[in-house]
């Protein structure tokens, strides 16, 4: 084992693309990611380009622009009913309907392979569409982008936190935390005081968030009032200790991080996950997929810090930390640039795995149909509609597929990571 | 051994108290009126106030919500016991936003009195003065004071709205102009006793009584025992078909490892273990269920669990509900046994690769001794930690394909009791799936040390 060995991600993603295993995950991802990141121009109702009333209008690009109040629509375009317009010349994106757009004409679930009244092939619905009229295809277009923000804003906060507490717990252990009497008496005031000012005494600007929107600010400024106020008590008690009376007097005593936080990890993992992101969803006032997105990644952070924690038990023990220390470094700087970047090789197999789960509790959530806004379509939303009309095979088979080639890519992805990382 | 035994439950009990804790957290602030829906249950109408508040004190609703609370000085320290529970929580926001109780609580006496005028007003008079005893948004309020104003003099005749206007409008200004928000930001700890709402529930749920459900009134306790039945049942014949089917294949991968069997299987069980198990079930349902594709297709009945009635024959009953599990029980089996076979697979070719089934074999014991009395014994161990791991995702397991085949389970109980906002159903599963966990893992701790000795708890482990 050689520790100074840094993975770095370029190494990694190189030994991966030998196997063709991985190299077709990774390709399925990337499609995904570009689906994802594209999915406005690949399927909308309104056309990429065209030239109505002598004008050239590029009425996707537009909408970004209005939404962010830049621009307006012209008269005839403020309706929304852009197939009814008449061109001078038009650029339909590939897929020419929206997630959201009713099809009358083709309502009541019309199959692939049924007769559809459309104008011509270019708006057929090639996979067909739900009991509105609904496209399947757009309908699957828009859940990629639902399904790869609910991976990455999940797998994003835990990571956070997840490699933040992994690695208090790992690095510093039972005993490497020393902090003074008047340090740890102001770090436990300085808890239920960070609680009252972020949850407490601004309950009523979060209940009125939650009810009217904009609840992503109050919960971050809740958030930094949490964490911010114990830590400042922290560091004013660590600050006062240096006083020269008080010096004397204050013990240091060890603060048993590792402890605390693998007993958080149990009681996490001691709640089924299913049952408790079902409970919190159905007491929100107003469900949006960003909630989920939330509840899960304050779930599955354990994963990663079981991994971050186990590396740096055995990180902190090498010679090279030892080294460190001797030349004087601070703890802080030793977790941060020498240890932590060599622990987060693992990192990347929970990554993959949580990638997934996530992935498939969302998805798993939206097919009970709870947890979305009305206007909100996922893959598990749309497969949900298969339930209800055994006929429409299609709404059954498409989504389904999607899901599983996302999961399964996703889970090869980790178990090579993990073959890879035990063969070093 | 018992030291270890004994700290683990040591262990045991703060975490439970902790899970409780948490589910009575989110009943707590789960919405809605729990004394309308606990006295009222499905029946339409309205309690009368006589009526509400016997139902709120039966139920504690006029006690605090814990042992201590940690509140901003702006609020009043008997605000627990207003009553009904809508009124509290308006009183609260309308501190909040104004940081001064007795303007607020002046607010609420001259609201109070208007009760005395309110049969004598108009159709359109009552609702506008509705709206204004029922809104906590002072910039709302203010915008129906105005209104109140108008309608006033639109019917200069009417003395009785001028008074009401008369009363109502120096309240309000005192509320808005008075203003000490400051009081928010100051908190002030209450220690409230024993005689609390998280006390009472919790020594009912020592005792076993886990409440009354809001949507038929009878006890979470029989439901859920109904629930468990099915959710039982069914996760106990999928356990055994997975272990059973998975051990031998999981042998055979490892003993034949690199062949192309194991190459072919181990695919195979990849794939079936990253199949989402609700498509899996939507797609029995849609493909097998019915005769819509084709009448050959037409293999199993339809969701539910049969409508024979209970005077049937018992076997004709049993047949009928074995059909109806049929295809549950091969969604709940199917990712288990990948799961497992892969499991089995991975210790058995440690143990067959380990120095003990060299000697084993060098002492010229049959393949079939070696495999199954030597390496099979060894490989087991892990699997007892599997046993334990698979639970959560069984509960989850089980909430889907319940819901998805209409088995009256305790999945499908949750789910239901959500969507009915019925809390103490919902609360009670959640620590009840949680408590089932937990045992679980504990359980398997103490297998596995019970199982190999050379696991020794007692010693001290950590550097």
């Amino acid at each position: 084992m050689n520790a100074g060995k840094t993975h770095s991600r370029r190494g990694l993603l190189a030994r991966l693309r030998k196997r063709s295993s991985s190299r077709w995950a990774l390709r399925l991802l990337t499609w995904l990611l570009l689906t994802a990141f594209l999915a406005d121009f690949l399927a909308n109702d309104k056309p990429l380009y065209c030239r109505y009333e002598g004008k050239t209008y590029f009425p996707v690009l537009r909408a970004y622009a209005v939404e962010l109040g830049w621009s307006e629509w012209p008269e005839d375009m403020q309706r929304g009913e852009w197939k009814s317009l008449e061109y001078q010349a038009v650029l339909w994106p590939p897929v020419p309907y929206a997630a959201s757009e009713l099809d009358p004409r083709n309502a009541r679930f019309r199959g692939p392979f049924d007769e559809q009244e459309v104008p011509s092939l270019r708006f057929r619905h090639w996979l067909g569409t739900d009991q509105l009229g609904r496209d399947l295809l757009a309908g699957m277009i828009r859940g990629t982008r639902v399904a790869m923000l609910v991976g990455i804003i999940s797998m994003g906060l835990a990571s956070f936190l997840g490699i933040l507490l992994g690695g208090i717990a790992g690095f510093f252990g039972d005993h490497g935390l020393q902090a003074g009497t008047l340090q740890t008496g102001l770090l436990l005031l300085g808890i239920p005081a960070g609680f009252f000012y972020a949850f407490i005494a601004r309950s009523f600007q979060i209940e009125q968030a939650l009810a009217e929107g904009g609840v992503w600010r109050e919960l971050l400024i809740s958030l930094l009032l949490l964490m911010g106020i114990p830590l400042f008590f922290g560091w004013l008690g660590s600050r006062l200790e240096r006083l020269p009376y008080l010096t004397k007097v204050l013990k240091k005593r060890p603060l048993p991080a590792d402890l605390l936080i693998m007993r958080l990890i149990e009681l996490m993992n001691s709640i089924p996950a299913l049952l408790l992101i079902l409970a919190v969803v159905a007491i929100l006032p107003r469900p949006s997929i960003f909630y989920l997105m939330l509840i899960i990644g304050l779930i599955s952070w354990t994963g990663i810090a079981r991994f971050v924690r186990a590396e740096l038990l055995r990180i902190r023990e090498l010679p090279y930390i030892a080294s460190a220390r001797i030349m004087g470094f601070s703890d802080l700087r030793i977790l941060w640039k020498e240890a932590l970047p060599n622990a987060l090789g693992p990192v990347w197999i929970a990554i993959a795995f949580g990638f997934a789960g996530a992935i498939l509790a969302e998805a798993t959530i939206s097919f009970l149909g709870i947890g979305l806004a009305p206007t909100e379509v996922s893959w598990g939303s749309l497969l949900q509609a298969a339930r209800s009309n055994v006929s429409a095979w299609w709404m059954a088979v498409f989504p389904g597929m999607a899901i599983f080639l996302t999961v399964t890519s996703l889970n090869l992805l980790g178990e090579a990571l993990r073959e890879e990382g035990s063969k070093m | 051994m018992l030291r270890y035994l004994a700290k683990r439950l040591l262990l045991f009990i703060p975490m439970t108290w902790l899970v409780s804790l948490l589910a009575f957290a989110l009943s707590e602030a789960a919405p809605g009126d729990p004394v309308e829906q606990i006295c009222l249950g499905d029946n339409t109408g309205a309690l009368t106030p006589a009526e509400y508040l016997r139902c709120a004190r039966q139920h504690h609703f006029d006690k605090p919500a814990f042992y201590f609370a940690l509140t901003p000085r702006a609020y009043p320290d008997t605000l627990y016991k207003i009553l009904p529970l809508p009124r509290r929580q308006k009183v609260r926001k309308l501190v909040s936003q104004t940081g001064n109780w007795p303007a607020v609580q002046n607010w609420e006496d001259a609201l109070k009195e208007q009760q005395a005028i309110y049969d004598s007003l108009a159709q359109d008079d009552k609702v506008l003065l509705d709206a204004i005893s029922q809104s906590y948004r002072l910039e709302k309020i203010e915008a129906l004071l105005k209104q109140l104003q108008q309608q006033t003099r639109a019917r200069s005749s009417d003395s009785c709205l001028a008074k009401a206007q008369a009363a109502l409008f120096p309240a309000f200004r005192q509320m808005q102009e008075e203003q000490n928000t400051e009081a928010m930001y100051l908190p002030s700890l209450h220690w409230r006793g024993f005689d609390n709402r998280y006390h009472h529930w919790l020594s009912a749920l020592l005792k076993g009584d886990l409440g009354v459900s809001y949507h038929d009134r009878r006890p979470v306790t029989d439901k859920i025992q109904n629930g468990l039945f099915w959710t039982l049942l069914l996760n106990f014949i999928s356990f055994t078909l997975a272990f059973a089917i998975a051990i031998p294949l999981g042998v055979r991968m490892a003993v034949k490892a690199g062949s192309r069997f194991d190459r072919r299987l181990s695919f195979f069980l990849f794939g079936l273990y990253s199949l989402p198990r609700f498509w899996i079930a939507t797609l029995l349902v849609v493909f097998l269920t019915t005769s819509y594709y084709a009448t050959w297709l037409d293999w199993f009945p339809g969701p539910g669990l049969g409508d024979l009635p209970a005077s049937a024959p018992f076997w004709s009953r049993f047949v009928e509900r074995a059909q109806h599990l049929i295809l549950p029980v091969i969604t709940l089996t199917y990712p288990m046994l990948a799961f497992i076979a892969r499991q089995v697979r991975g210790s058995m070719l440690e143990a067959l690769g380990s120095e003990y089934v060299l000697a084993a074999r060098a002492r010229g014991l049959s393949e079939r001794r070696v495999i199954w009395r030597h390496a099979f014994r060894n490989a087991l161990f892990p699997l007892i930690t599997v046993l334990a791991s698979l639970i959560p995702a069984s509960i989850a397991g089980s909430v889907v394909v319940e819901q998805v085949f209409a088995i009256p389970g305790m999945g499908r109980l949750m789910f239901e009791s959500i969507l009915r906002t019925d809390w103490p159903v919902v609360f009670a599963v959640l620590l009840f799936g949680a408590l089932l966990t937990m045992l679980g893992l504990l359980a398997a701790d103490l297998l596995y040390a019970l199982a190999d000795p050379r696991v020794r708890f007692d010693k001290k482990q950590r550097r």
